[in-house]
């Protein structure tokens, strides 16, 4: 093999570092799996004013939410497409994972409570449940104070703004739950235990003995209540993802929430104002 | 040799701590309040009455209450401070709901700051406004409250009582 000559060298040198840097050039990184967002807070101001606006379901939780299922795509869509471009995944829409039969959306549970001030709270309570049953969904509690509603995922969001705007809101906390993961590993564990009972049902079928076939009961018994129990909270996942859930609390906010810092204001007519004081004659 | 008769003395004696009792009862307050029509002035047996905050209370016949506070602006707070923190407390502290906010001014043209504010006691809308004035001297709060039908029947008595409304 023959020496290269100065400017031969400086040109292979330039080539190997181009190479490199497009080499090390890739999208955004997958970032860590998420299993729960959260958003809260109050509005700043009253009725009159418009309500801040609800936070709309994780724009990029299909980033978010790596799970491993969709790591290798992420990577492979990235490399083919411009360095440092964003994943062109949608925004998963609620309530769609549950019943997407390709797997590839993430099933997220929503829920939604708002703390509302004292006022005209039967007029509100009637308020909230007219707006649920509007959007599709139903009353799951409610008692003097406060409200339950569920509805279809799909509304959960004009539902969280359309609630803003029945009275003034003095706190809202908004949490998305991925429970992908969680209802993929169900899923497989409902298919071996599915799968295993049936190896025993076929190993009882054989059974010569009886101590041998109590046996195999016993275990088919176990299985059983598995499966049952795996079903079970597949059911109450599924029913989690379709329909969130949104309470309404209408009361004050406690004193340890409203004076967050440790100092007190020095202005006596603060806890002599309201009127209870005004009308005690 | 006597200048003034007995009479005369105790005459004007008489005169003398009848204005006292004048001064102490009513221009000793760093306000003059104006009590509205349909509004009658309550005295100091009411509960909870604040002597040392220079309190004054009216109501009307069917329980609309007006009320008026003073209390010396020590240490100093600024309009600004004084509004947010009542609204603060009154709104997330005891669950009011704001319904409005709006500059005033009183007769002497202080500034002052409107809230109106709803509420519900013992399962009845009410309604509740609290207005906001700051002097060098004094930090007032005027409120006024009673059941919503019945205060906005009595509003422009209310409207009436803060224009009329001298802090000084």
């Amino acid at each position: 093999m023959r020496k290269l000559s100065p400017r031969e060298g400086w040109l292979a040198a330039v080539l190997a570092v181009v190479m490199l840097a497009s080499a090390c050039a890739k999208g955004e990184p997958p970032q860590a799996p998420h299993g729960v967002m959260r958003e809260s807070g109050g509005a700043a101001t009253g009725m009159d004013s418009p309500a801040e606006p609800a936070p709309a379901p994780p724009a990029d939780a299909s980033k978010e939410e790596d799970d491993g299922y969709s790591l290798q795509a992420s990577f492979g869509d990235n490399a083919k497409t411009q360095p440092g471009g964003p994943s062109q995944k949608p925004a998963p829409q609620p309530g769609v994972g549950i019943d997407d039969p390709s797997r590839k959306q993430p099933i997220l549970i929503y829920k939604a409570e708002f703390s509302l001030s004292v006022y005209e709270v039967e007029k509100s309570l009637n308020a909230v449940e007219g707006l649920a049953k509007d959007a599709g969904g139903y009353l799951s509690r409610r008692d003097d104070r406060s409200i339950t509603v569920r509805i279809p995922a799909q509304k959960f969001q004009e539902m969280v703004d359309a609630i803003a705007k029945v009275g003034d809101v003095l706190h809202r906390d908004v949490v998305s739950e991925d429970v992908t993961a969680e209802y993929r590993d169900l899923e497989i564990q409902l298919q071996n235990q599915l799968a295993m009972r049936a190896r025993f049902e076929k190993l009882l079928e054989k059974a010569a003995k009886v101590e041998e076939a109590l046996q195999i009961e016993k275990e088919l018994g176990r299985i059983t209540g598995d499966i049952e129990r795996i079903k079970g909270r597949l059911k109450l996942l599924a029913d989690q993802a379709r329909y969130s859930t949104i309470t309404v609390k209408f009361e004050p906010r406690s004193s340890a929430q409203v004076q967050k810092g440790p100092f007190v204001l020095p202005l006596p007519f603060l806890n002599q104002v309201g009127l209870r004081r005004l009308m005690s004659l | 040799m006597r200048f003034v008769s007995r009479g005369a003395a105790s005459y004007v004696a008489s005169l003398t701590l009848a204005a006292l009792g004048l001064v102490g009862q009513g221009c000793g307050r760093p306000y003059e309040p104006q009590t509205p029509d349909g509004f009658v002035e309550l005295t100091d047996g009411a509960r909870d009455y604040d002597s040392s905050a220079h309190e004054y209370r009216a109501s009307t016949a069917d329980g609309v209450v007006l009320g008026v506070r003073a209390w010396e602006n020590e240490p100093k707070v600024d309009l600004g401070l004084a509004v947010r923190a009542l609204e603060t407390r009154v709104r997330l502290g005891e669950g009011y709901a704001l319904l409005s906010k709006k500059d005033v001014r009183a007769r002497d043209a202080t500034k002052g700051v409107q809230l109106d504010f709803g509420h519900d006691e013992s399962g009845d809308a009410h309604h509740y406004s609290a207005f906001v004035f700051v002097t060098d001297d004094y930090v007032y709060i005027v409120e006024a409250g009673g059941k919503k039908d019945l205060f906005e029947r009595a509003r422009p008595s209310i409207d009436w009582f803060i224009k009329n409304f001298d802090p000084s």
